[in-house]
């Protein structure tokens, strides 16, 4: 019903009964990003109305096709105390729930596993040992398994997996009285004046819409495996190669194609993944029911995390900007959607606050 | 001069058929021609070593008999060496990590050193199980009974090697079919052959289900109550295992539903999320529970012959655990039959 009365913009469609303190937020774009927002938005910033608008849902979004595993990348122009708060709060939130009997419905599981090295980082410790749980470096022993590599860490940390994730945050954006609406925005505009916020997490889609030139994809291609019996993630440091065992398949791994648009799998690059990847787990040459997937990893030199507020002629409407998490979208995502709200609640406050003579 | 040899295992459980490969690996080649057989009134999937979760975990305190812990050990490391084999899943062994939890500070186990990565656990850790307060983290190994068991068949049966279905009522009977060695591999039920009443069933019940999100073990222990009475979920290499029943004396081969409802509440209340948990079905199984395993051999007298038999039965809930180091210690024993008999062409070699 949201959809057919989508059809002349939003004007006055769906809020001619809102109260005329309402504060109406528009939150594009529906991966992790955007609904982890929405619910938090409407868990923190009373009086608004929250609607979620994109092209593309679950499960056809890049949230979709990550692992989802908590092991968070750098961001070479974030403090790292940042990224550490960001990679904290997310975990903090998700071992919440993988300890309730939700975990299953919101798919998110515990799993241990080892992170494995070729030679001797520099950093042998890195900025989230202490988030994860158990973290300490692999014994001799078990650098045995891996005949290649020298040095290597063992911890227990989780998986937050999209197909399921993001069904369950949709749920929750419903459950707070929030709306969720198919339409491929074209320009922010749009959105004025029906919303009074707008809130981009449109990943890539923010090239287009921000005319943000920073933001390219890095393609990543996986295979999504049966192999039930592998219980334990491995990851290479370089981050190229990783076996990630999932709910229901295992995720083999993958590519780091910068600037590459193509979300086609290439057979010759799956057979690429599965050898490596049969190099670190042998008992992976009895894995079956191979199914290739790509995603375009939404990538920046750093989050970009800021309000901005977009004038032409007259009009003025606020935006929070929350999207660029490149490889690091599911082990950020709690983190920064905390603090775009923070950017949300104070573009309220503004809204709410009487406007002074002088424009703006 | 080498010589023929005609050897029984009675017996197809994990023991048996370990046993049986074992001794066949070792001797085939120095034996002018070896025969092995097992019989059995029970094959896979219907032995106890099929209804058993498959877990590399030796008891907490040590064994009364030093040379169980070295079996175990032996176990683990030929395990350990066949992981990295494309065919390890093929065998019904993969590595697993997981939880030992306890209400109160224990001392470390014996095999501590031997499992893979063993450490405390954290206080983040615990707050995932409320209800205890100290426990250990480590890699371990699966090894399901019933994938193991067909791998084992058909190694065998590739060495010639024949399996007859056959309820053995006496070792004469045996004898009398031809036997010159005869290895006792009849777990619980060794009584009925030769009565022994330090042999008892040691009765468990297991309920597999469906709960792929689950990737390790846990195991919970009361000391007051005694091994395996307290709830424990352990992951197969496609269902899990849940249980948390050990019935001394109990022979009742049904499960019931007062133990159903036992464990099926323990292990909720450690893992919620089993609520979605689809049942796949329901076992029962007897340890074959003894103070130590006996592995020796006793020559047994029929008409004029000697019957040289090697035991090796009463592995409680360790069989798995245990297997491998017995079958060497058995085939050792066989070796030493065999010199005895001036049977050996040359001294085999020690795999």
């Amino acid at each position: 019903s949201a959809g057919a009365r989508a059809f002349c913009g939003f004007q006055g469609c769906f809020f001619r009964d809102r109260p005329m303190d309402t504060v109406r937020i528009a939150v594009v774009g529906a991966g992790v990003m955007g609904l982890s927002t929405a619910v938090c938005i409407s868990k923190m910033v009373p009086g608004c109305s929250i609607t979620v608008i994109s092209d593309k849902f679950t499960p056809e979004t890049t949230s979709d096709v990550a692992a989802g595993m908590l092991i968070p990348p750098t961001y070479p122009d974030t403090p790292i105390q940042k990224q550490k708060q960001w990679f904290k709060e997310t975990f903090d939130h998700l071992f919440a729930i993988v300890n309730s009997a939700e975990a299953e419905d919101a798919g998110v599981i515990l799993v241990s596993g080892w992170q494995i090295f070729q030679s001797i980082p520099t950093e042998e410790v890195p900025y989230w040992a202490d988030v994860v749980l158990g973290f300490r470096k692999m014994t001799k022993d078990e650098l045995k398994k891996f005949p290649q590599h020298v040095f290597g860490h063992a911890f227990t940390t989780l998986k937050c997996e999209g197909p399921a994730y993001l069904p369950w945050l949709q749920k929750r954006v419903k459950g707070n009285g929030g709306l969720i609406l198919t339409r491929r925005i074209e320009d922010l505009w749009e959105l004025h004046p029906s919303f009074d916020i707008v809130v981009n997490c449109s990943g890539l889609g923010s090239r287009q819409l921000a005319g943000d030139s920073k933001i390219f994809p890095v393609r990543g291609q996986v295979l999504k495996v049966q192999a039930p019996w592998v219980k334990h993630f491995i990851r290479d440091s370089s981050g190229l190669t990783y076996i990630y065992p999932g709910i229901s398949n295992v995720t083999l791994g993958g590519t780091r194609q910068k600037g590459d648009w193509n979300l086609s799998p290439d057979a010759e690059i799956s057979k690429e993944i599965l050898s490596r990847c049969c190099a670190l787990e042998p008992s992976l040459r009895g894995a079956y029911d191979l199914r290739e997937k790509v995603g375009l990893r939404p990538t920046r030199p750093g989050v970009r995390l800021e309000k901005e507020l977009l004038a032409q002629d007259s009009r003025r409407l606020p935006v929070v900007l929350h999207y660029g998490h490149g490889s690091g979208g599911i082990a950020m995502h709690w983190g920064t959607a905390l603090e775009a709200t923070r950017l949300v609640n104070e573009c309220v406050q503004v809204l709410r606050t009487p406007a002074p003579k002088s424009k703006l | 001069m080498a010589g023929t040899m005609r050897v029984v295992v009675i017996g197809a459980g994990v023991i048996g058929l370990s046993t049986a490969l074992c001794i066949h690996e070792r001797y085939r080649s120095v034996l002018k021609s070896l025969d092995v057989m097992v019989y059995a009134d029970r094959f896979t999937p219907l032995t106890t070593t099929d209804v058993a979760a498959g877990l590399w975990q030796p008891y907490l305190s040590e064994p009364s008999n030093p040379q169980e812990a070295h079996w175990n050990q032996q176990t683990f490391n030929y395990l350990l060496s066949l992981i990295g084999s494309p065919n390890a899943a093929n065998m019904g062994l993969a590595p697993v990590s997981g939880y030992n939890l306890f209400r109160e500070a224990v001392p470390d186990p014996y095999w501590k050193d031997i499992v893979l990565g063993f450490r405390k656990l954290t206080l983040r850790e615990l707050d995932m199980f409320p209800d205890y307060s100290y426990g250990w983290f480590n890699t371990s190994l699966i090894l399901e009974g019933r994938k193991y068991l067909q791998w084992l068949t058909e190694r065998l049966t590739e060495r010639g090697v024949k399996f007859f279905l056959w309820k053995v009522e006496s070792f004469e009977e045996v004898v009398r079919e031809g036997a010159d060695v005869i290895i006792n591999c009849t777990g619980v039920w060794a009584g009925a052959l030769q009565p022994d009443p330090l042999l008892q069933p040691g009765r468990g019940q297991i309920i597999k289900v469906d709960a792929p999100w689950l990737k390790h073990f846990v195991i919970t222990h009361d000391p007051e109550r005694g091994i395996y009475k307290s709830p424990y979920i352990i992951p197969g290499l496609q269902a899990i295992t849940l249980g948390g029943i050990f019935q001394l004396g109990n022979w009742s081969e049904t499960s019931n539903i007062p133990d159903h409802n036992t464990i099926w509440e323990g292990c909720c209340r450690l893992e919620p999320t089993l609520k979605d948990a689809k049942i796949i079905g329901e076992w029962s199984g007897f340890r074959p529970v003894r103070p130590q395993v006996r592995l020796e051999r006793e020559q047994l007298r029929f008409g004029s012959s000697n019957t040289e038999v090697i035991h090796n039965y009463g592995h409680g809930g360790f069989g798995l655990t245990i297997h491998w180091g017995c079958a060497q210690e058995v085939a050792k024993l066989f070796g030493k039959i065999l010199e005895e008999r001036n049977l050996l062409r040359i001294p085999p070699s020690h795999l």
